[in-house]
């Protein structure tokens, strides 16, 4: 085993791309061994350390993409080609899609970007899936073309300004009436991700989410990212029907960084 | 051959060994302490409960390596009076618990130990020297007469209701003498030691890594500091103490006892071997006891000393 070493180390931004008005795809290029779900934490110095799920990985150097809305992710927006910017990582299990033929990836809002990725990872071993994109507005969509050539996409919005007038759990319950998926992978709001889940229960299949907690350490010690007996950074982020249908917290609750039990309602308001 | 046995009492209280989950580690939640309680620990500390919520700082909070774990999570807490969910979740273990505390001031340490003692824990632990908190913190447990006033403070809320421990600081020249102040003022044991005052700087970033630039330093790089800190405790006080500062392999353990430990503080060892490694800990104490004609766990306290 190599020597572990879960210090940031600083990197130099190579290029920032929007994807559209508030969400941006930060480069670097940086060769790291990541699957679809895991995550980097991201340091921005005197500022925050944040976890990020890696949007790419390989060939194309490393990726990762924020959602701009409060002052941290401001400026990771406003960062430059050449800047630093510390990372560690890569963190947390992944999708695991060794034994499935066809899927049904299930993207809400910022939950697009490591979805994408899988996608991509899916079609280079010539799986067929299917990726639903749900978004409040046309603005909050990204990656279409990407996905598009690497799945059958389909998207709705809540205003209907692009795609189909609807939230994506309807979208599920369709694709599932409609054809036979081995597994359901979804990424997102965790209040959209349940209604997801139990729309795979309603039907049978198989469901991955990956969750997302208030992290601190990532490497499954100081107990921050809570779920049940689990810990989010580590054993997570990606549960499979197994766990979250005995799940007492699941869709329910998560902790506020001052370690008290808070609803998923409340926490979504404090935002992270 | 005899059976090796690792139980003990500590101030009355049952552990079926000497390993304790210390503080800060997987507290969050009752339902994570219950999983440190499948992996053969012999009691877990809750995470230290302060007077008033605050979410302590932002990351980096925690990072680590092989040879240490630099934190400064600083004391985030729901407050006393938010956490009683977390009792019900207590309650419920099977294995015993410390409720660990922490003021700003002595006055309201004495106010969360008397919450905490009504509710009869079977031992309570005063985290009297969190090196990164912004008050109070470590001068309390590097302060000779604030360590017994507090002490003397807190004993007269909890009476003789529950059994408290008070959890010293490294960073002072004078742990023996503490402790012996913290006995005199009527603790019924000594946790040593905390983490030590710790930075680190990112060159690259010419900037200090952890978001309050100052922490707390524990893993492997503590356990000389913790040896040393427990020995001189051994020698000036006659209560119990939770040896507490880098073990990670049953030689380490083994090494703690005998500078005078009766039970064994581990956190970082989880980030090196995993939440196993409490079971990984006593197998290899028990085959080191074996090897070397020991069949009880008590035989080893202080074993160091002449």
């Amino acid at each position: 085993m190599s020597e572990r070493n879960d210090f940031p180390r600083m990197v130099r931004v190579a290029k920032v791309v929007w994807e559209n008005p508030s969400t941006c795809t930060i480069l670097f290029d940086e060769r790291m061994d990541v699957k679809p779900g895991q995550y980097v934490m991201v340091w921005l110095p005197r500022v925050d350390e944040k976890p990020m799920s890696v949007t790419y990985a390989g060939g194309k150097g490393l990726g990762f993409t924020a959602l701009v809305h409060g002052e941290t992710t401001r400026k990771m927006g406003a960062l430059k080609k050449g800047d630093l910017v510390g990372v560690r990582g890569p963190y947390g299990n992944w999708f695991d899609f060794a034994k499935a033929k066809k899927a049904l990836l299930v993207g809400g809002g910022v939950g697009v970007p490591p979805l994408a990725f899988l996608a991509e990872e899916m079609a280079k071993k010539g799986m067929r899936s299917m990726f639903i994109m749900g978004a409040r507005s046309k603005d909050g969509l990204m990656f279409e073309q990407r996905i598009g050539k690497a799945a059958e996409l389909r998207v709705c919005t809540d205003d209907g300004s692009k795609g189909r007038k609807a939230r994506t759990p309807e979208l599920v319950a369709e694709a599932l009436a409609g054809e036979r998926f081995d597994c359901v992978y979804t990424c997102g709001p965790e209040i959209m991700m349940k209604k997801v889940f139990d729309e795979c229960e309603k039907r049978g299949v198989e469901c991955q989410a990956s969750l997302e907690r208030y992290f601190k350490c990532a490497f499954g010690a100081c107990g921050q990212c809570c779920l049940d007996d689990k810990l989010v950074c580590a054993d997570g982020t990606v549960f499979g029907s197994a766990f979250l249908r005995k799940s007492s917290e699941f869709g329910r609750y998560s902790y506020a960084r001052t370690g008290a039990r808070i609803t998923l309602e409340e926490w979504m308001k404090h935002g992270m | 051959m005899a059976r090796i046995d690792l139980s003990l009492s500590l101030c009355g209280v049952k552990l079926a060994n000497p390993t304790i989950l210390a503080s800060g580690f997987l507290g969050v939640s009752p339902f994570t302490l219950e999983r440190v309680g499948r992996c053969g620990v012999g009691a877990v500390t809750m995470k230290s409960v302060g007077p008033r919520p605050w979410p302590g700082y932002p990351n980096p909070t925690v990072v680590a390596n092989e040879e240490f774990m630099l934190n400064a999570v600083g004391l985030p807490t729901a407050g006393y009076k938010n956490i009683e969910p977390e009792w019900e979740g207590m309650r419920k273990l099977k294995i015993p618990f410390i409720a660990s505390l922490y003021g700003t001031s002595l006055e309201e340490y004495a106010e969360v130990a008397a919450d905490f003692a009504a509710r009869k824990p079977p031992l309570i632990e005063l985290d009297l020297s969190c090196p990164h908190a912004k008050k109070g913190g470590h001068q309390f447990a590097t302060n000779l007469d604030l360590a017994r006033k507090l002490v003397e403070k807190v004993k007269a809320v909890t009476g003789r209701r529950v059994p408290v421990f008070a959890k010293l600081s490294p960073n002072c020249p004078n742990i023996g003498e503490i402790a012996a102040a913290c006995e005199a003022a009527g603790a019924d044991g000594i946790t040593a030691i905390n983490t030590a005052s710790a930075m680190a700087i990112d060159i690259e970033a010419k900037c200090p890594v952890l978001y309050n630039k100052r922490g707390g330093l524990s893993g492997p790089a503590l356990k000389p500091i913790a040896v040393k800190c427990v020995y001189d405790v051994y020698e000036k006080v006659h209560i119990p103490i939770i040896a507490t500062g880098g073990i990670s392999t049953g030689r380490d353990a083994v090494e703690l006892l005998m500078a005078g430990g009766t039970g064994l503080g581990i956190g970082t060892a989880i980030y090196l071997r995993g939440i196993d490694c409490f079971e990984k800990i006593c197998g290899e104490m028990e085959a080191w006891m074996k090897e070397n004609g020991y069949t009880k766990v008590k035989q080893l306290t202080g074993a160091a000393h002449e």
